[in-house]
């Protein structure tokens, strides 16, 4: 530590650690908590719990003494599971139901039928499939199973669960195709091919899922302006979650709660003592679970102001393995080197690895942009509740993003990394054009 | 979990978060914890992010590839975020 300390220089190392000695673990986790509660339904687009969790936010970002603003933008074809669906099946009269979330969900290609429909069991690709539930093989792929389901009555499609047995739900997919399709565990596929090999096996069920056009919208604050030949720095994270399926709560505490409570404390931290040049904003992002839409529609807004921001993202700060995955894009080399020593300054051991969040379309514009990314527990299911976001990793991802914006505000000679020099010349080439 | 000043930091090169490929893991998370693959990231400046194309973003949310996007979905691939 005492070497990065005299990196740092004694005085801005004096001063960030005053910073970040204003983090608060038990104000994170109360962040956490309200929003994955029962008042925000899991924050899916579009939805009055999303429109509740961006009121909250504003309300909070306000208290940093900060104008905020909405930016809305259109939202097309959102999944929605309207009512929980009924699955049975059994041979003759023998019937066994199946468990929503668990062993059968909705495929997003699923066309929406509401009324179970009662079929004989049988296979993708052998005999007849008219009038029939159709259990897809193991190995073939969907496209190939519309070739063999002609006038079928659905298809049973096998889908891989997390460690706690839930089939995640995903938003971003493909559209609604014309049959009811319906996802079943590993387990449940197998129990119901069981049925259908007796040769008298039935399935019943319905696939109440349709899709709505709908409104997002981004908050934003603006916390300070840049002076003349110094930074701007953009903290993002998307507020909006996969929603909750009726009788189904999704909280989405790790993903991504967790991210909007550490965008919110450090702006709070930085916005108290960050040093006056540096430009601070934090963009709360919409629409990021239906195909990272919040930060395109910001990304191009950026573009055609001619904004230059450096970005840092958090999706997920949940739960800390072995280190944070890091994932960069655009001309990120001094972020990256201010990340990095941000890192050993504060402990926080950093990895490459995927972060396939907002940062991608903030890189995509060409912003220095860096995505964060420390673990989530219960991903996108009923198992990502606040509980299991430990206050700890809160408290590490809020400290790293805090010195990252601090040494990124100092002057190069300040910053001491294995590729500062490299990249140095990078920070500003879209400004500098 | 480690926050100590010792083992803070990138630990090999930090130039590798420019080159993220596809993975079995995804935000911090080890691949046993969801099950989830990602697409190949490697038009990031105009390809894929979560399943949606770049290009489509603002005014669509499905995939160039039906077929593809609906395998994604069922195989729970996508976006970690």
């Amino acid at each position: 530590m005492s070497t990065h300390r005299r990196a740092l220089g004694p005085v801005t190392a004096g001063a960030l650690d005053q910073a970040l000695a204003g983090v608060s673990a038990d104000r994170l986790t109360s962040s956490v908590t309200m929003l994955a509660g029962d008042a925000f339904a899991g924050r899916r687009v579009g939805t009055p719990g999303n429109d509740a969790a961006r009121g909250w936010l504003a309300a909070r970002l306000a208290d940093s003494g900060t104008a905020v603003h909405t930016d809305p933008f259109p939202v097309r074809a959102v999944p929605d599971i309207h009512a929980a669906p009924t699955a049975r099946f059994g041979t003759g009269a023998s019937a066994a139901s199946l468990s929503f979330g668990s062993e059968v969900s909705l495929h997003l290609a699923s066309t929406d039928l509401g009324t179970p429909r009662r079929a004989p069991l049988a296979f993708a690709g052998a005999g007849d499939p008219t009038g029939r539930w159709l259990l897809v093989p193991a190995g073939m792929s969907l496209f190939d199973a519309y070739g063999h389901a002609d006038r079928a009555a659905g298809l049973l499609v096998a889908r891989n669960v997390d460690a706690d047995g839930w089939q995640f739900t995903m938003l971003a997919g493909p559209n609604a195709g014309p049959l009811p399709i319906l996802t079943l565990s590993p387990a449940a596929h197998g129990r119901v091919s069981d049925a259908a090999r007796t040769g008298d096996g039935w399935m019943s069920a319905n696939t109440p899922i349709r899709r709505v056009d709908v409104s997002g919208a981004n908050l934003h604050a603006r916390l300070r302006h840049a002076t003349a030949g110094h930074a701007e720095m953009l903290l993002t994270a998307h507020f909006d979650g996969v929603g909750d399926h009726p009788g189904l709560r999704q909280p989405g505490a790790a993903d991504n709660a967790s991210g909007v409570a550490v965008v919110v404390e450090a702006a709070r931290v930085l916005a108290a003592s960050l040093p006056r040049r540096v430009g601070l904003s934090v963009a709360l992002l919409d629409g990021e679970e239906m195909g990272a839409l919040g930060s395109a529609h910001h990304a191009a807004r950026l573009v055609q102001t001619g904004a230059n921001p450096v970005v840092i993202n958090v999706d997920g700060a949940g739960r800390l393995h072995e280190a944070a995955a890091v994932e960069a894009g655009g001309p990120a080399h001094r972020l990256l080197a201010a990340l990095d020593q941000a890192g050993r300054h504060t402990g926080v051991p950093l990895a490459a690895g995927p972060v396939a969040s907002d940062n991608r379309r903030y890189a995509g514009a060409g912003f220095a942009a860096v995505g964060i990314g420390a673990g989530m527990a219960g991903y996108h299911s009923p198992g990502d509740t606040p509980q299991r976001v430990e206050p700890a990793t809160l408290a590490a991802i809020t400290r790293l993003v805090v010195a990252a914006v601090w040494i990124a505000a100092g002057t190069p000679t300040t910053v001491r990394s294995p590729i500062d020099d490299a990249g140095g010349r990078e920070w500003n080439r879209r400004a500098d054009g | 979990m480690t926050t100590n000043g010792s083992h803070g930091g990138f630990a090999g090169d930090p130039h590798a978060a420019l080159t993220v490929v596809g993975s079995a893991s995804c935000c911090g998370n080890p691949a046993r914890a969801t099950n989830i693959r990602l697409p190949d990231p490697t038009e990031r400046a105009g390809g894929t992010c979560c399943g949606a194309p770049a290009a489509e973003a603002d005014s669509a949310t499905t995939s160039p590839r039906p077929e593809a996007g609906a395998d994604a979905a069922a195989t729970s691939s996508g976006c970690c975020g």
